[in-house]
């Protein structure tokens, strides 16, 4: 018996295999955007997490200096006391694509079960140890470091965007004496002296980097995470419209099996079985589809990552089971999900059911206010989430409630629309039109609704993105005073630079700085001279009185708009600073693309208070910086790259912002393309039932080409009235992006700027795509013979 | 085998009136008995308590030793698929599968495969060979009601229902068809219950009933 059910059940998709192959491209688009999306997040996790275990030594504590660097007379004596320390330096060396972390390490104390002492093992330890030995670097990032003075020597096993040398090389590279910390061997002695007898300026510090790390990044990737699943949801509504259509479709032959003697409970079983089938298949697709995209979205997002953050992720993607598993997991339960309606009511349908299929228009005519109701929860819901806050997660659920309570409402609202214009109709034909184009409302809800979605997305985070590229732009044009930056080494060459630009009368701004933690949290702490163009030019969000002058004298600090919202500080509050003092705080700059807390104060208290502050930046006020670069290089041998003018800076910085959202421009188009095959497989699948509809019209005198041309129009009048009620709901979308997910992701509030010319290309592309799916289907009806309409009264369909 | 309906009962929501107020009648094996009656007489809800499409609130049906009250919706799906043919007005045929394969259907279903030459034999029986590699929407309605008889005789039933099976036919194809669905079912050994509107089909079948609200007339 189940062969012959099965054969029944599955010829439907024989006949009608446009319908197979749109339910399993719906379901493995929606399968690969979220599994890419997904593999991304793993690689740049697994990335973390691999470079949190080179840097901390595998998860090991570290002894790090209350204040500067670990000088080489503490550690022997902590060697000395019986303290199994390993000594690491721990800086960054500039490459020729970028900077790169390089860490210099002891061979022959680094703990041997760590990263560390895994790269280093007792094959390349020869090379590897001395002043004269090789970096280690993956082969990527060799590709980035460039040419360097050493020798380099790729081992693909290690962390992307880390070199790895012997203590003496890194010192060397870096210029740097003394040691960064000190890792804690797991094995030591029963006995020892305490830590504060020994070295009293040294604390202990747990690993905790990759927690660093994934905090910093989780916004972004709850960003993407977030675009995923507005994607698979978006692929959802296809397959949802496909499985509906195909049980609706099958309503007769559910009838004519359960009147041939087929019980309900099995029908439904083989079902499940298909559902399964199909979603097993479409999922496979979809995630090799989800690993092409994710291999294509990789740099992006990896350039983002080590724009925005310092963080390395270059590897080629490895995807683990887990993967896999989980994208088959994520395509069955959406298809589980798409399909539950339509099993329950197989699972209902008493075998007198209705033999004819109702016409599909009809099929969820009675759903429309159950979905206006749970628009409204979710309006609630999304309400609720605004007013208690929550953090990210909040703003997430303010969003997608958001989202969901205008999709929901989208066919109600439509319907009253098109109520109101049907009044305005003259003639029979007129009034047919609108009556007509109601009844397909509901046949076409799920369609319209992915596309308000896509829509809706496409406004809100272009909108999003065009306001903080104003606002950084003219932030950038605000914050970069100098005309050229020059980067020196030692303090010589430091002390040459600036007697030669006093010579020359220019105007020099140190940009010297430290770092360390501020209330828990790593910050970077900046010196500024006392010069009126930091007054005319840096963006003051908030203010003390007489601001410059009272920072000058050293009376108090500015800081970024990111750790004034996460502290809470205003001007006019205490701020304790790494070194155990505290100071006042003046003033809240803003600091686009910043992950970190910052803080400004008086240049000679950076340099009194942080003596081992970096102090090799400069910036330069010319009005040639081209000459300047050739003098500096001429005469006093500063090599070119050690320079960058500041439209290279800005050119950098904006390739940085446009890599930034090349990722989520990159997910919008994909959604707006989902949406817009949601729709062309909606208007073929409902042009397949339309016959009963159209005929009595065709009948009754209106040509089939009128009847095709009426078609075409009802798609463009959807589309067209669909894309202005997204118009808000984008709208209101960018809202919530800049004023409640900016600010809990990043730290930073942005003005929101609207872009009425985007929303023209749009709404025209919105068009466009609506036409060409209707102009198949419209064809199709032009041309359809004349005998396929009379049987509709033949009562033989 | 014979079929015994004893006081059947069937009412419907909403309605005071029962559909089906205490019938009772019996049919011998191979019998052929024409149920007639007016539109809303309860002629097609005998027929579907009969074939365990809709379970009667009282009375009984029984074929042969099976009594239908009592099963669950899987008793009675399996009763149907083994013991019964039906015959719908509207063909109720599978339009995916071909009109070999619709031939051959229920059989699979009672587990009774039939092979290529027993499908073509009916089919030629039939006067649909040429049809075999057709769908259903490609045939006329008396070459699908063709499909539908043969499908409901294929797996060799035990009772034949007919629920107005030539009523969706012009006059001389609902003879031919009547024709075929008397000649056929009278090879295989079954009862045959017919419901029809048609006085002059009734009138061929062996023994005729008359339904009128909800009882049988004599």
């Amino acid at each position: 018996m189940t062969p012959a059910m099965l054969t029944a059940l599955l010829s439907h998709w024989k006949r009608r295999p446009f319908q197979f192959l749109t339910l399993i491209h719906g379901l493995a688009l929606a399968t690969a955007l979220w599994s890419g999306v997904q593999a991304i997040n793993a690689e740049a996790r697994k990335s973390y997490d691999e470079a949190a275990d080179t840097l901390t030594g595998g998860g090991l504590p570290n002894l790090v200096a209350r204040n500067g660097l670990i000088a080489h007379e503490t550690y022997i004596a902590l060697r000395r006391s019986g303290w199994l320390v390993s000594p690491v330096v721990d800086g960054w060396i500039a490459g020729e694509r970028g900077r790169v972390r390089l860490l210099g390490i002891d061979p022959f104390t680094a703990p041997s079960d760590s990263t560390i002492g895994t790269t280093i093992g007792p094959d390349s330890i020869g090379d590897t140890m001395g002043s004269e030995g090789a970096v280690l670097v993956n082969p990527a990032t060799a590709n980035r470091l460039g040419a360097l003075n050493r020798t380099v020597r790729e081992v693909a096993t290690l962390t992307p965007g880390l070199a790895l040398a012997d203590l003496t090389v890194a010192s060397d590279l870096m210029d740097q004496q003394g040691y960064n910390r000190l890792i804690v061997l797991p094995d030591q002695p029963l006995v020892q002296p305490d830590l504060e007898d020994i070295a009293p300026d040294l604390r202990t510090e747990q690993a905790d980097t990759a927690e660093d790390l994934s905090r910093l990044t989780d916004s972004f990737h709850l960003n993407l995470t977030a675009f995923g699943l507005l994607s698979f949801a978006v692929g959802l509504f296809i397959v949802n419209g496909a499985v509906g259509l195909a049980f609706e479709q099958r309503r007769p032959v559910f009838r004519t099996l359960r009147a041939l003697g087929a019980s309900s409970r099995r029908i439904v079983a083989l079902l499940i079985v298909e559902l399964l089938s199909f979603a097993i298949l479409a999922g496979a697709i979809g995630i090799v589809l989800g690993y092409l995209i994710a291999s294509l979205l990789l740099p992006d997002v990896a350039a983002t990552l080590r724009g925005l953050y310092g963080a390395s992720v270059e590897g080629t993607l490895t995807l683990s089971p887990v993967w896999w598993l989980s994208g088959l997991a994520i395509a069955t339960l959406g298809t589980g999900l798409a399909s539950l309606n339509g099993l329950i009511q197989v699972a209902r349908m008493p075998p007198l059911a209705p033999a004819k299929p109702r016409a599909w228009a009809m099929v969820n005519a009675g759903t429309m206010r159950g979905q206006l109701i749970l628009a409204v929860v979710f309006l609630f819901a999304a309400l609720a989430a605004l007013a208690i806050g929550g953090g990210l997660v909040g703003g997430f659920v303010l969003l997608g409630g958001f989202l969901m309570a205008c999709a929901l409402a989208l066919p109600a609202i439509l319907a009253g629309i098109l109520l109101y214009l049907s009044r305005f109709g003259r003639g029979p034909l007129s009034a047919w039109f609108w009556a007509d184009t109601r009844q397909q409302l509901p046949g076409l809800s799920l369609a319209l609704m992915a596309l308000l979605l896509a829509l809706a997305a496409n406004i809100g985070v272009g909108t999003m993105v065009s306001s903080f590229r104003d606002t950084f732009t003219g932030w950038l044009d605000q914050r970069l005073v100098s005309d050229l930056y020059v980067s020196v080494e030692t303090e010589e060459e430091s002390s040459l630079l600036q007697d030669y630009l006093a010579e020359r009368g220019l105007d020099v701004l140190p940009i010297w700085e430290t770092e360390g933690d501020v209330r828990g949290a790593p910050a970077e702490i900046y010196g500024v001279v006392d010069h009126p163009v930091y007054e005319s030019s840096w963006p003051l969000l908030s203010r003390s009185p007489d601001v410059w002058e009272r920072l000058h004298d050293g009376e108090g600090a500015l800081i970024n708009e990111q750790l004034a919202r996460r502290e809470g500080l205003s001007p006019g509050d205490e701020l304790e600073l790494p070194g155990g003092w505290s100071t006042q705080v003046l003033g809240v700059y803003s600091d686009y693309g910043n992950p970190l807390g910052q803080v400004v104060i008086a240049l000679p208290l950076l340099v009194g208070t942080y003596p081992d502050a970096d102090k090799g930046d400069f910036g330069v006020l010319t009005d040639d910086p081209q000459r300047l670069r050739q003098e500096l290089v001429a005469e006093l041998g500063i090599p070119d790259e050690q320079m960058t003018d500041q439209a290279a800076l800005k050119a950098f910085s904006m390739q940085v912002f446009e890599r930034t959202f090349a990722v989520t421009g990159a997910l919008n188009i994909l959604t707006l393309s989902v949406a817009g095959l949601a729709i062309l497989i909606a208007l073929l699948t409902l042009s397949a039932m339309r016959l009963p509809q159209l005929a009595p019209v065709w009948a009754l005198g209106v040509t089939r080409r009128k009847l095709a041309q009426l078609e075409f129009v009802r798609a463009l009048l959807l589309a067209a009235l669909t894309f202005v009620l997204a118009l808000p709901v984008g709208i209101g979308l960018a809202w919530v992006l800049l004023t409640v997910i900016n600010v809990e992701a990043f730290g930073w509030r942005l003005p929101m700027s609207l872009f009425p010319r985007d929303w023209i290309w749009l709404g025209l592309a919105s068009l466009a795509a609506a036409g060409l799916a209707s102009l198949w289907p419209s064809r199709q009806l032009a041309k359809r013979p004349p005998a396929d309409l009379i049987r509709v009264f033949a009562h033989e369909r | 085998m014979r079929l015994d309906v004893k006081d059947v009962v069937k009412r419907f929501p909403g309605v005071e009136a029962p559909v089906l107020n205490g019938i009772s009648l019996s049919m011998d094996a191979g019998e052929v008995v024409a149920l007639t009656g007016e539109s809303g007489s309860g002629k097609s809800t005998l027929l579907h308590v009969i074939a365990g499409l809709e379970p009667a609130d009282g009375g009984d049906v029984t074929l042969g030793e099976t009594a239908l009250s009592g099963m669950d919706d899987a008793g009675r799906a399996a009763f149907r698929r083994t013991e019964l043919g039906i015959v719908f007005q509207q063909f109720n045929l599978i339009p995916s599968l071909t009109v070999g394969k619709n031939l051959g259907f229920q059989a699979e279903l009672a587990g009774k495969p039939t092979g290529k030459n027993d499908i073509s034999s009916m089919a030629q029986a039939l006067g649909i060979i040429d049809q075999m590699a057709k769908y259903p929407e490609e045939l006329s309605g008396g070459q699908q009601q063709r499909v539908a008889i043969g499908r409901a005789l294929m797996h060799g039933p035990k009772l034949v229902l007919a629920d107005e099976p030539t009523g969706n036919l012009d006059e001389a194809t609902s003879d031919a068809v009547f024709d075929l669905l008397l000649g056929e079912t009278a090879k295989t050994g079954a009862s045959l219950l017919i419901v029809t509107h048609s006085e002059k089909l009734a009138s061929r079948a062996g023994r005729r009933l008359h339904l009128s609200r909800g009882q049988i007339e004599t």
